[in-house]
């Protein structure tokens, strides 16, 4: 596929790039196994990485600082060797130089030649992609109109904004017509309607059939354009699937009860005997309330001891009763009704009842915040279908 | 073909990019101009076609050649601007190593090694382009002021180049292992100096190490003419024994000049053989630039051959034999132009090959 016309800011592609038919069969554009870097014998940074890369998905990256994602990405750039790598990228070892010429890179804090124009820096680079000249003439024009760099091209890269080098870098990851692309930080500097204008083009990407690993600290644009994640802690995959799956757990219904007369909490249990059987027990809220990161006091006790009653609903899923909100561990309308029906039959109030989907800020701190991972890592959604 | 092109257009627009490119290139078309402007007219020195009054030997031409071989090259091609060539590309690795840019290169269809292969030869461009433009400039000077062509002039241009070379490679393993424009540049002009250091060294010693074997060979010459006149006095009956004893002290005292001298020659040549097998594997910036004086002047400029005198009485005073006496220097000069092309540029590259191997490796190993 190639990238052709822009003229109204529509990218269009074409057929005139036949590098993907050389492609061994593969349903993963990458597919990592055992990867594993320690500097000076000492310093483990990544530790046994699997990850896996559908084709055609916008995979995202997210880690704390130091967690190894940029080591990752340049192993699979070929910037940083690796202690070990198994597995492929476009169906070719981890390593593969020629594989490359298929992939489009933005590395972090990229720095081009001063001395070069917008246009010019398209081009050279381009040209290390092997790119022949009439092409790369004809790409770069068209480039600079997707990243919205027309009106600059031909200045000097010296006097650019960092938002403008921004999309010349992303336009450069972009010429050689890339299967897959690999961004570090691409919204980095850029003002929001240029981080727009960038999920814009990597939506066009994804529809055009294009691998899209990013790796960014956005956690927001990272949940507006992402199929799949994957959450680096300390050299290992803490976390990886796709969004439902990774929330699934956690997603939920919550009805908020009104405290009246009655004492609320006999009124539930009296409501839903079934569902509490009697029971009542007292626990810590941690998996709920909000943590502090690593190295920094609370500013409150992140698990104070709470009444918290926990049941299970005739479906099957969970229930839980703490203070004047009623979880229950269901993504289904149709479970929540007969508990709704009880509650009013037995006089309580109900103020408010919402679907609850945790943020991918939830879920990053939520993970980062949990307890050293045990040698075997964390728990890892396996991939779409595999149940 | 395209990427290593594309690396080559690059590493010339980084040159252009750079004011000190345009600067040694302003400088040296000023010199060439200079180089035009003077010239001989019957045997006198003219300036922009005025008569200066100073008295030339030499034939335009020679003159004109020796302009550009003391001048041109030995002082401002391998001394000023090879300064500036340094400075000017001592930081090409450092910044094409520093991070968010190497990334970028790495991250390419092109192997570590081509990539590193190609920006070192890409580096060398400053100065193949800056003596190339010189040479040829003072080519069609020479050709037309001093009414000869001279296509051996276009010689320097490898031959600067290969001292440049040495240095640089020097200053592209620096870079590599340090990233550091700053330490590229002290550490490589730390090194030419020590080039400068020994290769005086061993020019000294040299010349010391030929007149005390010179010195030896007169001393021992006296002592055989001594033995034969003392032999021809004993044959003679008339003879009274005052000259014999003459003879008999004299022998015995260039005796001991001879130890003497041969008890100090010995220390200098093992110093000399030390230095000189240092000097074999590290580059020889002066050696290579004199075989640019050798193919300049067609016939080695060395001091005439004393002529053969007679045999002298032992007992005349004869002066001793010094380092810079001319039978001295002509036989150091011979030492010298002795020295092989081969042995010259052969060791020097091969030491650059070996350096250039090794960053290389470290540049193909190491993380970024």
């Amino acid at each position: 596929m190639g990238l052709l016309g822009n003229s109204n800011g529509v990218v269009h592609f074409t057929v005139d790039n036949l590098h993907s038919m050389n492609d061994p069969p593969s349903e993963h554009a990458i597919d990592l196994r055992q990867v594993t870097k320690v500097y000076r014998g000492r310093i483990h940074a990544l530790q046994g990485i699997e990850m896996r890369v559908r084709r055609g998905e916008v995979f995202g990256l997210l880690g704390p600082n130091g967690a190894g994602k940029s080591t990752l990405v340049k192993i699979m750039m070929t910037v940083i060797r690796p202690t070990r790598a198994d597995g492929t990228v476009l169906g070719r070892p981890v390593g593969h130089k020629p594989t490359l010429a298929r992939v489009g890179y933005l590395p972090e804090n990229h720095r081009y030649p001063r001395y070069l124009t917008g246009r010019k820096t398209l081009e050279f680079f381009a040209a290390l992609a092997k790119v022949d000249r009439r092409t790369r003439k004809r790409r770069a024009e068209q480039m600079l109109e997707v990243i919205g760099m027309r009106e600059a091209a031909d200045r000097s890269i010296n006097g650019y904004s960092k938002g403008m080098m921004q999309r010349i870098g992303l336009g450069q990851a972009l010429m050689n017509d890339p299967d897959l692309i690999v961004l570090d930080e691409p919204t980095d500097g850029v003002d929001p309607a240029g981080r727009r204008d960038i999920r814009n083009v990597l939506a066009r990407l994804r529809e055009q059939g294009k691998t899209v690993f990013l790796n960014s600290h956005l956690l927001s644009e990272l949940e507006l354009i992402c199929d799949h994640v994957a959450i680096l802690v300390a050299g290992r995959v803490a976390r990886q699937g796709t969004m439902d799956q990774l929330t699934l757990a956690k997603q939920r219904y919550e009805v908020e009860l009104s405290t009246g007369a009655a004492p609320l909490r006999t009124g539930v249990l009296e409501a839903l005997p079934e569902c509490f059987n009697g029971q009542a027990s007292q626990a810590t809220v941690s998996a709920i309330a909000p943590l502090p990161l690593p190295g920094m006091a609370p500013v409150l006790p992140a698990a104070l001891p709470r009444t918290l009653d926990k049941g299970a609903l005739p479906t099957g899923q969970w229930i839980e009763l703490e203070g004047s909100v009623l979880r229950l561990g269901t993504t289904e309308a149709a479970d929540v009704q007969p508990v709704l029906d009880a509650l009013r039959r037995t006089g309580l109030t109900i103020r408010r009842v919402q679907q609850v989907r945790p943020s991918l800020e939830d879920l990053f701190l939520e993970t980062i915040s949990a307890p050293a991972a045990p040698a075997d890592g964390f728990p890892i959604a396996p991939p779409p279908g595999v149940r | 073909m395209i990427q290593t092109w594309a690396i080559f257009v690059d590493a010339y627009r980084e040159l252009n990019s750079k004011k000190m490119f345009w600067l040694v290139l302003i400088l040296s078309a000023f010199f060439v101009l200079g180089f035009a402007a003077v010239g001989v007219k019957q045997h006198t020195l003219i300036f922009l076609g005025y008569q200066s009054g100073i008295p030339i030997s030499s034939e335009p031409a020679e003159f004109y050649k020796f302009c550009f071989n003391l001048l041109g090259v030995h002082f401002w091609l391998t001394w000023a601007a090879m300064i500036l060539a340094l400075v000017s590309t001592a930081g090409i690795f450092p910044d094409f190593m520093a991070g968010g840019s190497i990334d970028l290169f790495l991250s390419k269809p092109i192997g570590r090694l081509r990539l590193f292969t190609t920006k070192y030869l890409a580096g060398l461009l400053f100065v193949a382009l800056q003596v190339g433009l010189f040479c040829t400039a003072s080519f069609f000077v020479i050709g037309f002021r001093g009414g000869t062509w001279e296509p051996g002039l276009f010689l320097a241009i490898p031959i600067v180049l290969c001292i440049f070379s040495y240095l640089y490679c020097i200053m592209v393993l620096v870079g590599v292992l340090t990233r550091s424009t700053i330490a590229s540049i002290l550490l490589t002009v730390l090194f030419w100096f020590l080039l400068f250091i020994l290769t005086s060294a061993e020019s000294g010693l040299l010349m010391f190490r030929i007149a005390g074997d010179r010195r030896s060979t007169v001393l021992e010459r006296q002592i055989h003419d001594a033995d034969e006149r003392i032999a021809t006095l004993q044959a003679r009956p008339d003879e009274t024994g005052a000259r014999l004893r003459q003879y008999e002290a004299r022998r015995t005292a260039l005796q001991r000049d001879l130890a003497e001298t041969q008890r100090t020659a010995k220390p200098i040549n093992l110093i000399h053989r030390i230095v000189f097998q240092v000097k074999t594997v590290l580059p020889k910036t002066a050696d290579t630039l004199k075989l640019l004086d050798r193919a300049l002047s067609q016939v080695a400029q060395l001091p005439p051959v004393p002529e053969q005198s007679e045999p002298v009485d032992p007992l005349s005073d004869q002066r001793n034999v010094q380092p810079g006496d001319p039978e001295v220097m002509r036989e150091y000069l011979q030492a010298e132009q002795g020295r092989s092309v081969a042995w010259v540029l052969g060791t020097s590259l091969a030491f650059e090959a070996v350096i250039v191997a090794w960053a290389a490796w470290r540049f193909c190993r190491r993380d970024f």
